[in-house]
Parts: structure tokens; C-alpha cells; sequence
């Protein structure tokens, strides 16, 4: 089970797309659909999987920070000891490194995503509905959607390191 | 042409469109640093998603379409005249006990909308259009009959009275209701459900 869900497969295909999927279910399901049947627009969940990704970032961001913080300590201990485990101080402190390193470009990635988030909703409002009801199959759906997946498979990606 | 379609755009409209290719590469150059490029089925995983979602976003119109065929329940939408209402409202509920869907214009018309737009919405919607014959055809019926015919709609003529049948109807078999009342019922239960 630990393999299937570490594995690229899951992570970077089945996962982003099946919650693009589910995320059409849901919409499709939730809405009064006495007088409208399934349309493109029910489609259309580029933006709310974008914005799920940033905050998901955010959270994980948030829990690597205190794992490196939890790190350091036992680091801090670590040398304080006497006689000090080299080994073993040299195993946690490349860790902290990786830690370390991995949040100063969690602090970009959030950025970026939230620059496209803030760039696309604005071309979907501005150029993406063809009519009052009716959203382009391009800008309106197509862009966000490509977008929302992306933005998926890069938490996914900064969250496995 | 050109320069018509080109004065549509303003020039701040590239401030969304800059800030999506900058948000697009920084995600691509942070997946970079994320993701082993080296380990072929990583990228591969990534880049067929992608090719996916561009696929299913593209074709969004036509997989709308056939999902929505793959639903069992029926759309209607009744046609009438205003002086057979009380006849049309004992269709309604019978089709609607009968688990259709059924769109009647005075549940949804609200004051201020545009009849046009809503009505043609509706007929887009529908399975088929069941139009309820009496004595007189208004315009606002022909109307909708004309929509559903653009539309490529299933046309269903009920005839409750003996009036004359409307010539861009004329052609199509209908269920006649003034006799045999029950089994008339059952057959536009059959044919709409």
C-alpha cells in the first residue's frame, strides 16, 4: 500500500487527475439540477483545485517547519551531550540541511502558485465566458483545469522531498 | 478583421497573462529541483497528466454532451397555451411522478429575465419537447416548436382538443388525448420516459 502511494504513477497521474474528477462529481452532484443536465461548465474546477493545492502547500510548509524546528533541538541536544555521536549528529544535521533548503523554495512555489491563481482568475473573469452562462471551452475551462493539476503535482512533488 | 480583434484586448490585459507564464515556469523550475528528471516514469507520469487534463478540458463540450446522455432520467419541456394550463399541469405531474424531469415555463420564468434566452436554455436541456394542443397555437408556442426543431429535438404533439394541428407540426405523429384519455397518457409516458 506504503509503495503504491509513493509511487509516480499515484503521485504525479492517478491522485491530480482523479481529484479533478471528483472535484466535477461533487460540483455536477451538489447543484440543482432539476432543469439542467451535465454541462462543460460543470467542468470548469481548474481554480478551486488551484486554490486547495496553494492552501495544501501552505499547511505542509507549515508542518516541515516544525519538523526542522523539532530537528534542531534534537541537534542542539545532540552536541550538548558528552561524548558527542558524530555519526549520529551528521545524519541530523544533513536532514535539518535538506529541511532547510526545502522551505526557502516552498517560500517560491507559493508565490508562483498563488501569482497563477490571482492570473487566471482574472482571464477567466475577463475573457472566459462566452456568454452569461456559457464559459469558453479554452480559457474558461481548458487553462484553469491545466493549471489546477499542475498545481497538484508540484505540492505533491515539494511534499515528497 | 484583424485590427478589430486585435482593439478588443488592452494592453493591461497581458498583466494576467505575464503573471501566468511567470507563475507556470517558477511551478516547472520548482518541479525541476522537486522531481528527478533523470527517473524517466516521474516525467512521463507528469507530462501524460498534463496531455490528459488539456484533453479533457478541450473536449469538454463533447464529454459534457455524451455524460449528460448517459443520464437515465428524462427532460421535458412542456409547450402550451395559456388556456390549457390546467391540462398541462396534470401532465407535468404525471410525468413527474413517473420520475421525468419536466421544465414549465411559469415555475421558472422570473420578472425582468429574458424569455428568449431562458426558454432556448431550456429547450437545450431537454430530451424532448411535448407541445400540448388546444384550441387555439400562440405565438410563443410556435416560437419554442421552432426552437426545439433547430435544436433537433424529440417533438411530441399532444392533442387534448380538436383544434387544428399547427403546420410546422403537422407532419409528426401525435398522441391524441380526446378519446381514449388513459392509454393516450401512457403512450407519452412510453415515449418520454
Amino acid at each position: 500500500m506504503i509503495e503504491f502511494l509513493t509511487n509516480p504513477i499515484f503521485k504525479y497521474a492517478i491522485l491530480p487527475i482523479s481529484t479533478a474528477i471528483l472535484g466535477i462529481a461533487v460540483k455536477f452532484v451538489s447543484r440543482n439540477d432539476q432543469y439542467a443536465k451535465f454541462k462543460k461548465e460543470d467542468m470548469a474546477v481548474g481554480l478551486e483545485l488551484g486554490l486547495s493545492a496553494c492552501l495544501m502547500f501552505i499547511v505542509l510548509t507549515t508542518d516541515k517547519a516544525k519538523k526542522l524546528i523539532d530537528t534542531n533541538k534534537i541537534l542542539s541536544d545532540m552536541l550538548n551531550a558528552s561524548p558527542i555521536d558524530g555519526i549520529m549528529a551528521s545524519k541530523i544535521q544533513s536532514q535539518a540541511q535538506l529541511l532547510s533548503s526545502n522551505i526557502a523554495s516552498s517560500g517560491w512555489l507559493t508565490f508562483f502558485l498563488f501569482l497563477g491563481l490571482a492570473g487566471i482568475s482574472t482571464l477567466v473573469r475577463k475573457y472566459g465566458w462566452q456568454s452569461e452562462t456559457e464559459m469558453s471551452t479554452l480559457i474558461g475551462v481548458t487553462i484553469p483545469l491545466i493549471f489546477g493539476i499542475l498545481a497538484i503535482i508540484s505540492v505533491m512533488a515539494g511534499v515528497s522531498q | 478583421m484583424t485590427a478589430k480583434k486585435f482593439n478588443k484586448y488592452k494592453i493591461y490585459d497581458l498583466i494576467p497573462i505575464a503573471a501566468i507564464v511567470t507563475s507556470v515556469v517558477g511551478i516547472l523550475l520548482s518541479l525541476t529541483k522537486f522531481v528527478n528528471l533523470s527517473n524517466n516514469l516521474s516525467t512521463l507520469m507528469i507530462s501524460l497528466s498534463l496531455i490528459v487534463t488539456f484533453l479533457f478540458g478541450f473536449y469538454s463540450a463533447i464529454l459534457s454532451k455524451k455524460l449528460s446522455r448517459l443520464s437515465r432520467t428524462k427532460r421535458i419541456f412542456l409547450s402550451y397555451n395559456q388556456d390549457m394550463e390546467r391540462d398541462a399541469i396534470k401532465i407535468k405531474n404525471e410525468l413527474r411522478n413517473k420520475g421525468a424531469k419536466v421544465w414549465v415555463a411559469k415555475e421558472r420564468l422570473k420578472p425582468g429575465e429574458s424569455i428568449e434566452e431562458i426558454i432556448t436554455d431550456a429547450i437545450d436541456d431537454a430530451d424532448s419537447v411535448v407541445a400540448i394542443i388546444g384550441n387555439k397555437f400562440s405565438s410563443n408556442m410556435s416560437y419554442e416548436i421552432e426552437i426545439a426543431k433547430l435544436k433537433g429535438k424529440k417533438i411530441i404533439p399532444v392533442i387534448f382538443k380538436s383544434g387544428p394541428l399547427p403546420i410546422n407540426i403537422s407532419g409528426l405523429k401525435y398522441i391524441d388525448l380526446r378519446e381514449k384519455r388513459q392509454l393516450g397518457i401512457k403512450e407519452l409516458l412510453d415515449a418520454v420516459t
